[in-house]
């Protein structure tokens, strides 16, 4: 009986990591802003949860648990690169590929490219709570900073897309110009 | 003016917004934005960066790694440019606000409970959903709310912009929706509807045909018609 209960937690634990994998991807990759270390990071992330498995109690706190190994995975491939404080940005810096012309194609590239402007630390956490909704204590916990901090790098983030994303957009708009293409007809 | 008094931290709009408040903090703060249309752009802009932050993630580009151990990415020009490919063909499918946002239902609600009787504030309603039972929702709430405003004789403007799914709302061939935007412009003529010249551009790009209905004028970018509302403290509000 025993044997059998390990065996359907093994098998609960990874598929339970399986359903998790997409959700791992997508903060490693709004993190790295390179879906070839994103899938490395989650893939290693992965290694470890599997390896380190029994450290986890309880089911319910795996997605925090989970992601607490992605960013400490994310941070020892920072300081391997050493790209703690200067992170590259050179990744965009051959945007002119034919997709290019797609308008929400740049939308998205416009605010990943905003996103990736951010420092770190504040990215992380903004990206946790706007992407995984998770709450701000559970944000401290996975980055293991305190939660005023949380708030603070939350605040600054926000104010600094909105500097970049909706400032400058509107004051380069002018005022708003809508066209009118047909004369009503009554 | 009323500033001091509702005087809310870029920390609570923030923390209102990723609902992190206990209920009396929400109460303080939700009167503040009914009453200091400052607080209430604030609160909007914060709203749309959200939304804009979820949908450059929603699909994030699929990696060609097929390595699969270590961290340390090699040359990735080839994949980056074929993962990028990938969000092309995402991209063209998903609109740029195509997903689910704030509640149209509840904002709507609270304009038409409340807002008669509290501050005068412009709305911008945003379509994005292609679903009728969804655009109907949102147009019987708008109705609703010129009405409320008609009867007590207050001014409000009213934009109904559309973009993605939302252009089935203006496109002709839609009796349904064409009997209700004449019989809403005619009577009210503070509401307007607008289609976003981009999210046309995409469509005929792709071979569609787009006629809209008479009584629809074309906004350059839905986009940067919101933000520009909301700059002039208009509210907005997400289908």
């Amino acid at each position: 009986m025993k044997l059998l209960d390990v065996l359907c937690k093994g098998r609960e634990f990874e598929q339970a990591l399986a359903k998790n994998r997409q959700r791992l991807f997508r903060i490693a990759f709004a993190w790295s802003h390179n879906s070839d270390i994103a899938d490395d990071l989650v893939q290693e992330a992965c290694s470890k949860a599997l390896r380190q498995r029994k450290q986890l109690r309880d089911m319910d706190s795996l997605g925090p648990w989970l992601f607490r190994i992605l960013k400490n995975t994310w941070h020892d491939y920072l300081r391997c690169k050493k790209e703690m404080i200067e992170y590259d940005e050179s990744v965009y810096a051959d945007e002119q590929t034919p997709e290019s012309v797609n308008s929400r194609y740049e939308t998205v590239q416009r605010v990943r490219q905003a996103m990736q402007s951010l420092p770190i630390g504040q990215r992380e956490v903004l990206t946790l709570v706007d992407l995984e909704r998770c709450s701000y204590a559970e944000v401290a916990e996975i980055l293991e900073i305190p939660a005023g901090t949380v708030m603070s790098r939350l605040c600054r983030a926000r104010r600094h897309l909105k500097a970049i994303l909706l400032d400058q957009v509107a004051s380069q708009e002018g005022s708003a110009e809508v066209v009118k293409l047909r004369s009503r007809r009554r | 003016m009323s500033q001091n008094k509702h005087f809310i931290s870029d920390e609570e709009l923030s923390a209102f917004l990723d609902e992190q408040l206990d209920a009396n903090e929400r109460d303080r703060i939700l009167s503040a934005i009914n009453a200091d249309s400052h607080v209430n752009q604030r609160m909007n802009e914060l709203r749309l960066l959200r939304d804009m932050v979820q949908h450059a993630y929603e699909q994030p580009p699929r990696s060609d790694n097929t390595k699969h151990h270590g961290v340390v990415s090699g040359n990735s020009n080839t994949r980056w440019a074929m993962a990028a490919c990938m969000v092309l063909c995402f991209g063209m499918v998903l609109g740029w606000f195509g997903h689910q946002g704030v509640t149209t239902e509840r904002q709507l609600a609270s304009l038409s409970d409340h807002g008669v009787s509290a501050q005068l504030s412009n709305v911008i309603l945003h379509l994005t959903s292609a679903d009728a039972g969804r655009i109907n929702a949102s147009l019987d709430r708008a109705e609703q709310v010129l009405a409320g405003y008609k009867t007590n004789d207050k001014d409000l403007k009213l934009e109904i912009i559309a973009n993605d799914g939302g252009l089935k709302l203006m496109r002709s061939g839609e009796p349904s929706f064409q009997q209700r935007i004449r019989a809403l412009t005619e009577q009210y003529p503070n509401v307007k509807f607008l289609a976003c010249a981009k999210a046309i551009k995409n469509l005929q790009e792709k071979g569609v045909d787009v006629d809209l209905l008479p009584e629809v004028e074309v906004a350059p970018s839905a986009l940067k018609q919101i933000i520009q509302r909301m700059q002039q403290d208009w509210r907005y509000i997400k289908a």
